[in-house]
């Protein structure tokens, strides 16, 4: 009884969320901001002993994104965590039948909203990694390892502290090309069980922390320390410290990075803070996981905003298998490249003529900008005041804003359709053997239904934000590129693992 | 270009020593000695090719004949490139151009190898009692735990209302039946009644056979196989099916099992297998030249007609379907039928030989001479269960070979393909006529059952390899046969009444009603105890009255070979570079794994996808098997063939065969189409008498019939022999009736076969398809077109689909209801 009223008032809460949440109106950008100096996340949220993330403290969010309402509402439900709790312990576990699990915790209320996450074809039997690894939210992981196979190194996530009763994380996944079916086949998996070949007892186990240690970096590494925090706050900061309101930078970057520091406020705190979602849903406890995020922040790379250059440092291309989901991300990517050094060309002219870079190289308050972009995240991001021209800074853009819009995408509410089978994907692997609990799974389910709010396209008309008519056109221009690009892919059946640009948002803020 | 011909003479041509001696071996080749011909040839000097280039030429092809007599492929591909090379620009080599292409893709697929081994049947093992090894059946697993108070409640309610409903729906058939009667003047007429009328006036036809058509080829009182009665069954065969088919029937061990007899759908008096003169009329070559070779186009390269709403995966499926039941076993080569070739038979002198040699169907070694009412009876060499046979074999020997003995598995190599045995063929349980479509759908379902072991082993930890692998073989099994009635009959069939009587067959109608697409269950909330409310399948076991094994009726009617292209059309599933044309011949036997190291799996899949089959009507028979190699036997006429097996094995012609079957007889050949053409053509070949209609043959009847029901893949007379065995094949295997649950099959076992359609199973062992035209349709054996909108003609059934009343012609990966059309 206990639980049935705890679970339905969360998803009932979750559903008030989804109901209640619209997509954002994004102003005009104006000056006269306070500048934003970012502060230890230990700092700016005492309960999180986590000293090497920098981020805006709650009290420097700038007025014009600040929501009282939200943060209202965030205050409640970490209130609720502790008053009355998501999680209940003793229950059992979900069961085998993951159509059962589904039903049972993805209810009619939620399907109201949306419809229920669909089946990846590699999840209809026990997967084979290789697929996974070109195709898919885990691709990022593929990379050629020192010893010229392919492999997914993710031993890093078994140095940091685990609830109890689960295996430990951490795994490394070695892979074979097969050059007849032009794909990649997994031979080895280094886990806490040891080494795992095909046909071993241990195999599918090992297939199972393989996947479960990606879903894991994929949701709180890769998504929430490098995107949200390394990244995405770092870019708003930097951007709102540093270009005025009518700098045509500005007025493209603008609703990239629009809101950034609310929602990471609310949404670091919803999920970060003990009893959060993160440590009742993932492996690690609390301070498991408040040493992952300091020990990973470190590795933030902004290269992996631009899936080419991503893609050639991994050395996947043209290695003898097919690149389905590299080939996807590539041609997105590929459109916003192009529209950024469209848009800076009318502004740079001379610098995209090649005649000149002194407009651009003498325009402080981009050099300003970028020494702070170079300052706040972790590694830089590649391009100096130094070494500055406008192909630089038009890929630099084209990484930014693929950064909030594709990145964002595959490693959130992309995960809709791959996250909630946890019979293939668990997110948290019992020493038992058993399945989740019920309340882990309904909290997962809960969790990833919100990341499907209805927000702010980045199909959409920004023109209004432009400083002239150039920057209106060159607006357009991109949105009707996207048109073009969905309307291409349209052509060619619909598949869970394809990223569309219809599906993409034009920031990470909800 | 052809050889000299009797009808040139060649002393002019041949005017010299070494025209003397091509002359001898001519004469040697003729009499059917190719090595003295060869000696000759080979100790003749060429001459000089440029003063006498065409009889160089000559001589290079006949040694290049002899060679491919002899099965000498790769030497005959060598000499007719060099007969090409000699003739003079003037001279027409296209038949030498034919025949090098023919050996060189003969030598590929090494059709000269006995694939499997040469066997025949031995008179004691068929007699044996079955044996089972120890060990290869595990102990039965455990009763289910009592029903708890609701389910028990729920199956109470399922047998009254089992009840009930077959008193209703027996007295409505039978009465509807009696009163309105199935056929008009010579078809039947159900398909043109409304959807609920024909499914009942199926039904009765379908009781009407039941009750008239099922004979048997054993004395009465014998058990099959002349089993003595009262034998105790070994442990597991309650539980589990055997290699070898036995212990399906607990009291009649071999019933079904490998190396019994076919049976009979028509009466013992009408069985005639037909000998000398009448064998032979009319004859079955000029049939098959008359009336099934394939017309051939400007470009001199056969045209198929094909069929709009079919891939080529309907044909290889049927095929890889007919490995699991049926097979005469080898043919002899010392007894054989000479079939003569007519006078302006290509084929005399393109393989200077005067008749076609048929070896006889292998004889029933358990026939009790003088003793046996039926007169004619011959063994089926696989079991005639739906077990998945095809590839788990017929006898443990070959089961055991081909099983991993871990974790319940099957043997495949790492890359995901079949092992090859020493021949270099791929190793399973069937492999008769095989070729790289059968080893797709063999690899497949060699993986599936792999994948059936994982799923059971994650809820089952304890369990050992022989539970796994009996088990899974159980729901492998489930899984085709499901395919099969719910995908492939109603796709050949698409006929918006018989796609309802199938589903019914295996969910039963109530089901079909409240439930759509994936929501239908087998065992739903209520399971109905009546198998044409409730399914045939999970309901209690019905044979009518009569042991169940297939039948020669059967066997002629799954004679569909016209559904062959000459050529596979190979793709690469992103189009990145050019359709490459591969002749069917050299995908054959070792041809097979060729293909499959060249090409990706799910590239084959994507080919055949999106390839068409050819339709069953005259004039489509594939040329390729016209002119088809076997071993010992480089020049066979498959379309002869299918003519001369139903004469010898006493199947009536097809005007009987209808009344056998309680249809109609037709009048003359005006009855059976209105393609004057057709019509004449068959009375040229069997005579322009009405009674002449007498001799047409089963095949040849079958593939003319102009009246089908709607949408129908091909016509009624076949039909007689689906209605029967569709539901026949499932009702009287104890393993989809009274052991149908999860007791036998485990929970998982049974949610793997409610969630299994061939596009399932493809996905699920090539997620890569997923973003391929398999992804836009329901059925798998559709044309697996990409686009957003589909054609009604190439995918009629989804107007029958209650899913997609909305809108059936947009494609499913174009759906409104997909995520990325949500945007989200």
């Amino acid at each position: 009884m206990m639980w049935f009223l705890r679970k339905w008032f969360w998803i009932a809460l979750a559903w008030f969320k989804a109901v209640m949440n619209k997509p954002l109106d994004i102003p005009v950008p104006r000056d006269g901001g306070a500048r934003i100096v970012p502060v230890p996340l230990v700092q700016a949220i005492p309960e999180l002993p986590i000293k090497n993330i920098l981020a805006c403290a709650q009290q420097e969010i700038p007025a014009d994104e600040r929501s009282a309402s939200k943060t209202m509402f965030y205050k409640l439900q970490i209130w609720l965590y502790g008053a009355f709790s998501p999680m209940q312990a003793g229950l059992p576990s979900i069961g085998t039948d993951p159509d059962v699990a589904l039903r049972g915790a993805y209810t009619w209320l939620h399907r109201r909203k949306f419809g229920p996450p669909v089946l990846p074809a590699e999840y209809l039997a026990s997967p084979e990694l290789g697929a996974l690894a070109v195709r898919g939210p885990y691709a990022c992981y593929t990379q050629k390892g020192a010893d010229g196979r392919f492999e997914w190194d993710l031993l890093s996530l078994a140095d940091h502290e685990h609830h109890e009763g689960l295996l430990r994380l951490g795994v490394k996944v070695k892979f074979e090309v097969d050059a007849t079916q032009r794909t990649l086949r997994a031979v080895r998996i280094e886990s806490v069980l040891g080494t795992s070949t095909p046909g071993d007892t241990g195999w599918e186990l090992a297939k199972k922390l393989a996947l479960c240690s990606a879903t894991t970096h994929l949701s709180l590494v890769r998504h929430f320390n490098w995107v949200h925090l390394g990244a995405a706050a770092q870019l708003s900061i930097a951007t709102r410290n540093h270009l005025p309101a009518r700098h045509p930078l500005m007025r493209l970057l603008w609703p990239y990075i629009y809101a950034t520091e609310q929602s990471n406020d609310t949404v670091t705190r919803g999920q970060m803070l003990p009893g959060g979602d993160f440590d009742t849903v993932f492996s690690y406890t609390f301070e498991g996981m408040c040493r992952l995020f300091d020990a990973s922040w470190r590795d933030c790379d902004f290269a992996m905003n631009d899936p080419v250059a991503d893609a050639e440092a991994r050395q996947v291309p043209g290695q003898g298998f097919d690149t389905p989901t590299e080939d996807n991300l590539g041609a997105l990517f590929q459109l916003m490249h192009e529209h950024a050094r469209h848009y800076l060309s009318l502004y740079y002219p001379h610098a995209a003529q090649g005649t000149g870079t002194e407009g651009l190289r003498g325009d402080a308050a981009v050099l300003a900008w970028l020494d702070e972009l170079n300052r706040l995240i972790p590694n830089g991001v590649g391009v100096s005041s130094a070494d500055l021209t406008l192909d630089r800074l038009a890929r630099l853009v084209a990484r930014c804003i693929y950064l909030v819009s594709a990145q964002h995408e595959i490693l959130g509410g992309f995960l809709w359709n791959y996250q909630l089978w946890t019979h293939r994907q668990p997110v948290r692997v019992y020493a038992s053997g058993q399945p989740e609990p019920l309340d882990v799974y309904q909290r997962l389910v809960n969790a990833n239904y919100n990341l499907n709010v209805t927000r702010r396209a980045l199909i959409h008309d920004f023109g209004y934000l432009a400083v002239d008519e150039l920057g209106v056109a060159a607006m357009q221009r991109f949105c009707h590129q996207l048109e073009g690009l969905q309307t291409t892919m349209e052509r060619e059946p619909w598949a869970v693992w394809k990223l569309y640009p219809r599906a993409l948002k034009v920031n990470i803020n909800a | 270009m052809n050889l000299p011909t009797r009808d040139a003479p060649l002393a002019q041509a041949l005017a010299n020593d070494r025209e003397a001696r091509t002359r001898q071996a001519l004469l040697a080749i003729e009499r059917r000695e190719f090595g003295r011909g060869i000696e000759l040839l080979d100790a003749t000097p060429l001459g000089d090719t440029a003063t006498t280039p065409l009889a160089s030429a000559q001589a290079l092809a006949l040694l290049a004949l002899a060679h491919f007599q002899l099965e000498h492929y790769d030497l005959a591909a060598r000499h007719y490139a060099e007969a090409v090379n000699a003739a003079p620009a003037s001279t027409d080599a296209g038949d030498w151009r034919d025949m090098r292409a023919l050996a060189e893709a003969n030598a590929t697929s090494g059709v000269d190898v006995h694939v499997p081994d040469l066997v025949y049947f031995d008179r004691d093992a068929l007699l044996a009692r079955p044996v089972l090894r120890a060990g290869a059946l595990p102990d039965p697993l455990p009763p289910s735990p009592a029903l708890s108070r609701l389910l028990a409640s729920r199956k109470v309610l399922g047998e009254a209302l089992g009840v009930v409903f077959t008193v209703l729906t027996n007295l409505t058939t039978h009465l509807y039946g009696w009163f309105a009667g199935y056929r008009d003047a010579v078809w039947t007429n159900w398909y043109q009644r409304p959807q609920f009328l024909a499914i009942l006036t199926l039904a009765y036809m379908r009781e009407r056979l039941n009750a008239r058509n099922l004979g048997t080829s054993y004395p009465p009182g014998r058990l099959v196989g002349f089993q003595n009665a009262g034998q105790t069954p070994p442990p597991g065969v309650s539980h589990f099916r055997t290699a070898d088919g036995s212990w399906n029937n607990l009291a009649d061990p071999k019933e079904g099992a490998a190396g019994t007899r076919f049976l009979r759908n028509v009466e013992m008096e009408s069985i005639r297998p037909e000998v000398g003169e009448q064998l032979l009329t009319p004859n079955p070559r000029e049939i098959s030249r008359r009336l099934l070779s394939r017309p051939l186009g400007a470009d001199g390269r056969p045209v198929m007609q094909e069929v709009p709403f079919l891939n080529l995966l309907s044909a290889s499926w049927i095929q890889f379907m007919n490995g699991d039941w049926i097979n005469h076993g080898e043919i002899y080569f010392n007894d054989v039928i000479e079939v003569p070739l007519p006078e302006d038979d290509p084929a005399r002198t393109r393989y200077w030989q005067t008749k076609i040699f048929v070896g006889r169907t292998q004889a029933d070694p358990t026939r009790m001479s003088g003793r046996e009412e039926a007169v004619a009876s011959a063994i089926n060499e696989v079991t005639h269960w739906w077990d998945g046979s095809q590839i788990y074999g017929s006898d443990q020997a070959t089961q055991d070979l081909l099983r991993s003995h871990a974790g319940g598995k099957m043997r495949i190599n790492a890359d995901g393909t079949l092992p090859l045995d020493a021949k270099g063929v791929e190793e399973t349980g069937f492999k008769r006529n095989w070729w790289v479509g059968l080893a797709m759908l063999h690899t497949l379902f060699v993986r599936e059952h792999n994948a059936i072991c994982d799923e059971l082993q994650a809820a089952n930890p304890e369990w050992d390899d022989a539970r796994l692998f009996n088990v899974a073989r159980l729901v492998n099994a489930a899984v085709m046969a499901k395919i099969h009635t719910l995908e492939w009959t109603p796709s050949i069939l698409p006929n918006p009444a018989l796609n309802t009587a199938m589903n019914a067959n295996w969910f039963g109608l109530l089901v079909n009603f409240f439930r759509h697409g994936k929501a239908r269950k087998t065992f739903d909330e209520i399971k109905v105890r009546n198998p044409e409310m409730g399914g045939v399948v999970g309901n209690p076991i019905d044979k009518h009255g009569r042991g169940f094994g297939l039948t020669e009726e059967f066997v002629e009617v799954y004679r569909l070979h016209s559904l062959l292209p000459e050529d596979l059309v190979l793709r690469r599933r992103d189009e990145a570079s050019a359709p490459e044309a591969v002749p069917f011949h050299a995908t054959r036997q070792s041809g097979s794994p060729r293909i499959t190291q060249r090409h990706a799996l799910a590239d084959l899949f994507y080919s055949f996808g999106v390839q068409q089959p050819g339709a069953l009507v005259l004039n489509n028979f594939p040329r390729f098997m016209q002119q088809l190699s076997i071993p010992g036997n480089p020049f066979f006429d498959m379309g002869t063939v299918d003519i001369v097996r139903a004469r010898e094995r006493g199947v009536p012609r097809y005007n009987e065969f209808r009344r056998q079957l309680g249809l109609n007889p037709i009048r003359c050949f005006e009855d059976l189409t209105e393609n004057a053409d057709d019509v004449a053509k068959l009375k040229q070949v069997y005579g322009p008498n009405p009674a002449d209609v007498e001799k047409l043959d089963l095949m040849i009847g079958t593939l003319a019939e102009g009246h089908r029901p709607l949408n129908f893949g091909f016509g009624e007379t076949m039909f007689q022999i689906f209605i029967l065995n569709a539901t026949r094949r499932l009702q009287s295997d104890r393993f989809y009736t009274d052991c149908f649950s999860e007791e036998f099959y485990t929970p998982e076992g049974l949610r793997w076969i409610d969630a299994a359609d061939l596009k399932t199973v493809l996905l699920r062992h090539f997620p890569e398809l997923a973003s391929t035209g398999l992804a836009n349709i329901r059925n798998a054996f559709e044309p697996w077109d990409a686009g957003p909108r589909l054609e009604p003609a190439r995918h009629p059934l989804r107007a029958c689909d209650p899913e997609l009343t909305a809108d059936p012609w947009r494609g499913d990966a174009h759906s409104p209801f997909n995520p990325a059309a949500q945007g989200r």
